[in-house]
């Protein structure tokens, strides 16, 4: 394997992890490690111990509703012993390499104990690297750890499934690019376009420490490029309002799924059912809206002059019947008589006398006229009849269109009775049902609100940059009038074809990244559906994604939890492939929360799951089922149970 | 992926730019930006403006 691998993960008296432990997860015949446990017995806290080690934070919140900041990074049975002021110390050291051991990162903590409960701290990342035969301590160990895996696209390497329920929910297209951007290295373009910019405005302001009209134009774009970075600061606040309002709302939902009333879950899963066939049908009428407007934008003159053309060919006819309008005659028959030398009437025709001129007249005549009426003539009736079918299928699309406005409209009168229902309802369990809906109706509200607040920035962003580049050709314009500032208009001009250049290169790449993006995806998802039909996957250009049955239906809006889960897992396992990163996968619970039954059939097919490549699953009792352990015997590397005891975890081999 | 590699994806694309000053201040740029990846806020401004003097006057050779 010459990928990087997890060699083997070192933890003392982190979180329940006591005293000194080793997993040990060198490939040998296998690439697949597995790593089974029960809720709260450490799974979360295993990828937490790495992202702390890497990273220096902790990126999953472990299943107690605990705040993660508020608890101790060492062991609690351990710190039982302390005194206030009192610390204890842990480290946890990650070894990765291809065949043998090549890196070693380690990062220690300690935990004090004071009044009001602990406070954590975390010493500097340190690196031992094998250089030849030797280890040796790099000065710069997060240079290196940038090599193996960058924070930025560590998210798609060390994950928990449990995140991916929500990813194709309501405006994962935000999600989707800003993943692609993330593992392509566009970030290294952007910064480069930023500098450029900054560069070009300092030498701008050299040349523009002058009286007149450039100095204006210099102060207007200072302006302009002020309003810029103010509207990107609130498009950027904007849209982590989105993402946490969205959080929100699926917090709720989850404590929603998790009450154990019976009746209470059905109310609940029928509004989701409700909610996704909604959307469904929103998006069906929006193709049925574009198709009746193509049909009427191709039928519509037609329609609108039918009158008009009635009357024309009324007139044609009159005008044909009274022997007014020539009759139909093709060029090569008038051609055919003066070759032959004889009319049908039997004058007798030869070139250059007046018969033959007085034919040849009417070739041409009949030509134009044939070109411009008469075949006009008998071109109305077939335009109306198509246009007439036109008409049929528009109809036919706005009775389709005011049948599905009908079915959402009761759909959406059923998920109002539902929320009163579930605000009327009372259960024994210690959840407010009312409250949690009412929160969720606002959060809903307001999420809505956002959206539109972004859309709306957006435009203006756009805008401002349109006016920045208009104002910014004039101020060449007037720099030219200098000679002077020709030094300096040469150094503008080749910053400017420098930054054309480079964002060209940028536009390039991600089509390019869609391209693999989606052959990826597709690939990926073939291999993990349990389905025996083939899908084809579509990413479109602004990160919308379809997902087409044989039937060519997009099933995007209708996949259901198991499905949406597996297009959520192939599209990080596409991402790892195009990010240029060969490092290993560690994967939290990668079934997430859907049900048994699907959760089965997706783990049966998980030894597919990004080929040559090592990958770790964290995975409950109910993930790793005897069935799911046979299919996954051929690749198994090694396995390790996680037992829960007294608050304390011990990693047993399950060999 | 060693600190000096920029993804192929952009490299492959950079070595298609016709003129040669764009495309060797393309290729510096990005390479500097690559060094500096693990710098929050990295000194740039003195670099860039070296290199831009030097293809621009190179122009007037």
């Amino acid at each position: 394997m010459t990928r990087l691998e997890f060699k083997t993960i070192r933890l003392k008296n982190y979180r329940q992890y006591a005293g000194e432990q080793e997993i040990d997860l060198t490939s040998r015949t296998g690439r697949l490690n597995i790593i089974q446990g029960q809720n709260g017995a450490g799974k979360s806290n295993l990828l937490n111990a790495i992202t702390l080690c890497f990273y220096g934070e902790e990126r999953r919140q472990d299943d107690s509703d605990e705040d993660l900041e508020s608890l101790p990074y060492v062991t609690r049975s351990v710190l039982e012993e302390l005194d206030d002021g009192d610390s204890l110390s842990g480290y946890i050291e990650v070894e990765l390499g291809t065949d043998n051991p090549e890196y070693i990162f380690r990062r220690t903590f300690s935990t004090y104990r004071v009044d009001s409960g602990f406070t954590n701290q975390i010493g500097d990342l340190t690196l031992r690297r094998r250089v030849g035969s030797e280890w040796k301590e790099p000065d710069n160990p997060n240079t290196h750890l940038n090599q193996v895996l960058p924070a930025t696209v560590s998210d798609y390497f060390l994950f928990d499934g449990e995140d991916l329920d929500a990813f194709f929910e309501e405006g994962y297209t935000d999600r989707v690019r800003d993943a692609i951007l993330d593992v392509s290295h566009i970030e290294l373009l952007n910064t480069s376009i930023d500098h450029l910019e900054k560069v070009q405005t300092d030498i701008e302001r050299k040349a523009s420490n002058l009286e007149g009209e450039a100095g204006e134009l210099r102060d207007q774009i200072d302006e302009l490029e002020d309003e810029l970075e103010e509207k990107e600061s609130e498009l950027s606040t904007t849209k982590s309002d989105i993402e946490s309002t969205e959080t929100e709302i699926e917090r709720i939902d989850r404590k929603l799924q998790d009450i154990s009333d019976e009746v209470v879950r059905d109310l609940y899963t029928e509004r989701e059912e409700l909610e996704e066939d909604i959307k469904e049908k929103e998006s069906k009428i929006e193709d049925l809206q574009k198709d009746t407007v193509e049909l009427m934008v191709e039928a519509g003159p037609v329609v609108y002059s039918s009158e008009a053309l009635d009357y024309t060919l009324e007139l044609f006819n009159d005008l044909s019947d009274k022997g007014q309008i020539p009759p139909k005659i093709q060029e090569w028959f008038i051609d055919e008589l003066v070759e032959r030398g004889e009319c049908i009437c039997g004058t007798e025709l030869s070139e250059g006398d007046e018969h033959v001129k007085h034919l040849r007249e009417l070739q041409t005549d009949v030509s134009e006229v044939m070109e411009e009426n008469l075949e006009g003539k008998s071109e109305i009736p077939s335009m109306k009849k198509v246009a007439s079918g036109q008409v049929d299928q528009i109809q036919d699309r706005r009775q389709q269109i005011a049948s599905l406005s009908d079915e959402i409209d009761s759909g959406k009168e059923r998920i109002e009775e539902i929320k009163n229902r579930l605000k009327s309802y009372d259960i024994p369990d210690d959840v407010d049902i009312e409250a949690l809906e009412d929160n969720r109706e606002q959060l809903e509200s307001q999420v809505n609100t956002l959206r539109e607040q972004k859309g709306r920035i957006e435009k203006e962003i756009e805008d401002i940059e349109s006016k920045i580049d208009s104002t910014r050709t004039d101020l060449h314009r007037e720099l030219e009038k200098e000679d002077r500032h020709q030094q300096i208009l040469k150094q503008l001009d080749f910053i400017s074809d420098a930054d054309a250049q480079i964002r060209d290169i940028k536009q390039s790449i991600l089509a390019d990244i869609r391209e693999s993006t989606e052959e990826n995806l597709e690939q990926y998802f073939n291999e993990l559906i349990w389905k025996d039909e083939e899908y084809d996957i579509t990413l479109y250009d602004d990160y919308s994604i379809a997902v087409f049955d044989p039937h060519g239906d997009n099933k995007i809006g209708s996949l259901s939890a198991g499905e949406k889960q597996v297009l959520a897992l192939s599209f990080m396992a596409a991402l790892t492939q195009i990010s240029g990163f060969n490092a290993p996968i560690l994967i939290d619970t990668p079934l997430g929360r859907i049900s048994s039954e699907p959760k089965r059939r997706i783990a049966k097919n998980l030894p597919k799951y990004v080929e040559d490549t090592q990958i770790t699953f964290l995975m409950t009792d109910e993930e790793y089922t005897d069935e799911v352990q046979a299919m996954m015997q051929s690749s198994l590397a090694n396995e390790y149970l996680l037992e829960f005891d007294n608050n304390v975890t011990r990693v047993v081999s399950h060999a | 992926m060693k600190q000096s590699d920029v993804n192929r994806l952009i490299t492959d694309e950079v070595d298609q730019i016709e003129d040669s000053d764009v495309k060797q201040f393309i290729r510096d740029i990005l390479a500097f930006e690559r060094s500096k990846i693990d710098q929050n806020q990295p000194h740039f401004k003195n670099e860039y403006e070296d290199l831009i003097k030097k293809y621009t006057a190179e122009d007037d050779d």
